[in-house]
């Protein structure tokens, strides 16, 4: 989100769609590939996972830089991409893989629809080691009286609630990347259960899109807004 | 899930189907080691398709062990780095700070921001240029006291 903002946090975007599983989608994987592989030509598979139906693990085909995939298995198509550059920029790319997957797949009705936005804040601890959330975000996780707040050091919190369209399930959680930084994830997963018709598909992203947004920005702290903008 | 048979994104592994390497093998946030609800996503972000978002700190005040520096408002201090090589660096002054890890970077930052500070300001006889920089940096900064 905020893709016109300079210093946004965002690192991830992902649009889901499950459906009932449709075994022409894996008869048929193979035509679905030469559509998408001008522009996302690696081919990833599913390693075995014990316990996992193989067919229920989507392939991936991967853009030349990683930046972008799409996941398709018998019962889901998803699209998710590291660069963001803005929402309509994301619907556009968005609509031209969707296109190619509804005009081969006959798919009219969903089980799940999904719409994700992840968030990576950098971390730096205070002296003694706490961190200081009020620097990232406007929550309060003082959850009881007597329950103190301001020293965090470790933190893990995850809310499932109902919004108008759908329900929003946030994570915000402290963890260390693979590269060594420390950062808070804001993970905000704006979803709906079906059935739904595929004609609600369009009006669910923008739906849920606005949704997330607006908590973000609830959620993101007058002082994480101003160096957003960019700028000094 | 109406139908649909959940499955966890965030515990699979993939391998490149054209090139014959090692699987990659993904650092999972933990609390989505035990969720199935979530949209699929999180899989790319943490492996090599990621690297283009730079992380931005922002910065309200700046201390080193003997003075504190209030700003006007919140700067971008940009941190990145890897293999025990990190840098925290604010763009607009080209102050930067560098450590082992991201703490003792941004550290270093801050000390390197007093002592650039307080140097313009004392300075005389400074170049136009220098006298321009000082200027911009005063800008920046409120207030500052000793600790």
């Amino acid at each position: 989100m905020a893709a016109l903002y300079k210093n946004a946090p965002l690192v991830h975007t992902a649009f889901e769609a499950r459906f009932f599983g449709d075994l022409a989608i894996e008869t048929r994987r193979d035509q679905f590939q030469q559509l998408v592989r001008a522009d996302f030509p690696k081919l990833y598979v599913p390693n075995t996972v014990p316990g996992k139906a193989p067919a229920l693990q989507p392939y991936q085909f991967r853009t030349e830089d990683n930046s972008a995939t799409v996941n398709l298995a018998v019962n889901s198509f998803a699209y998710s991409t590291s660069r963001y550059s803005g929402f309509e920029a994301f619907k556009v790319t968005l609509e031209g893989v969707w296109k190619l997957f509804s005009d081969f797949f006959e798919v009219s009705t969903f089980t799940r629809l999904g719409l994700r936005y992840i968030n990576h804040l950098p971390i730096i601890r205070e002296e003694g080691g706490s961190i200081s959330l009020s620097r990232y975000v406007t929550a309060k996780l003082n959850i009881a009286p007597g329950f103190p707040s301001g020293k965090i050091h470790d933190l893990d919190f995850t809310i499932s609630c109902e919004m108008p369209g759908g329900r929003l399930r946030f994570l915000m959680q402290n963890a260390k990347r693979e590269d060594g930084l420390e950062v808070l994830i804001l993970d905000l997963d704006f979803a709906r259960q079906g059935p739904i018709d595929k004609d609600e598909r369009p009006s669910f992203i923008e739906t849920s899109h606005e949704q997330i947004e607006t908590v973000f920005f609830d959620l993101i702290s007058k002082e994480y807004k101003e160096i957003m903008k960019g700028g000094t | 899930m109406n139908g649909a048979v959940a499955y966890n994104m965030f515990e699979d592994q993939y391998s490149d189907a054209q090139h014959d390497v090692l699987p990659i093998v993904r650092i999972k946030p933990k609390r989505l080691l035990e969720n199935e609800d979530f949209s699929s996503g999180e899989e790319l972000e943490l492996d090599e398709g990621k690297g283009n978002q730079v992380l931005v700190l922002p910065v309200k005040e700046v201390s080193n062990d003997r003075y504190k520096v209030s700003l006007r408002k919140p700067i971008p201090i940009y941190l990145e780095g890897k293999n025990r090589q990190y840098i925290a660096m604010h763009e607009e002054s080209r102050i930067c700070g560098e450590g082992q890890d991201a703490q003792a970077a941004f550290r270093d930052f801050e000390a390197s921001f007093v002592s650039v500070y307080l140097s313009y300001r004392d300075s005389k006889d400074l170049s136009p240029g220098a006298k321009e920089y000082a200027g911009f940096l005063s800008q920046l900064v409120a207030k500052i006291e000793e600790v």
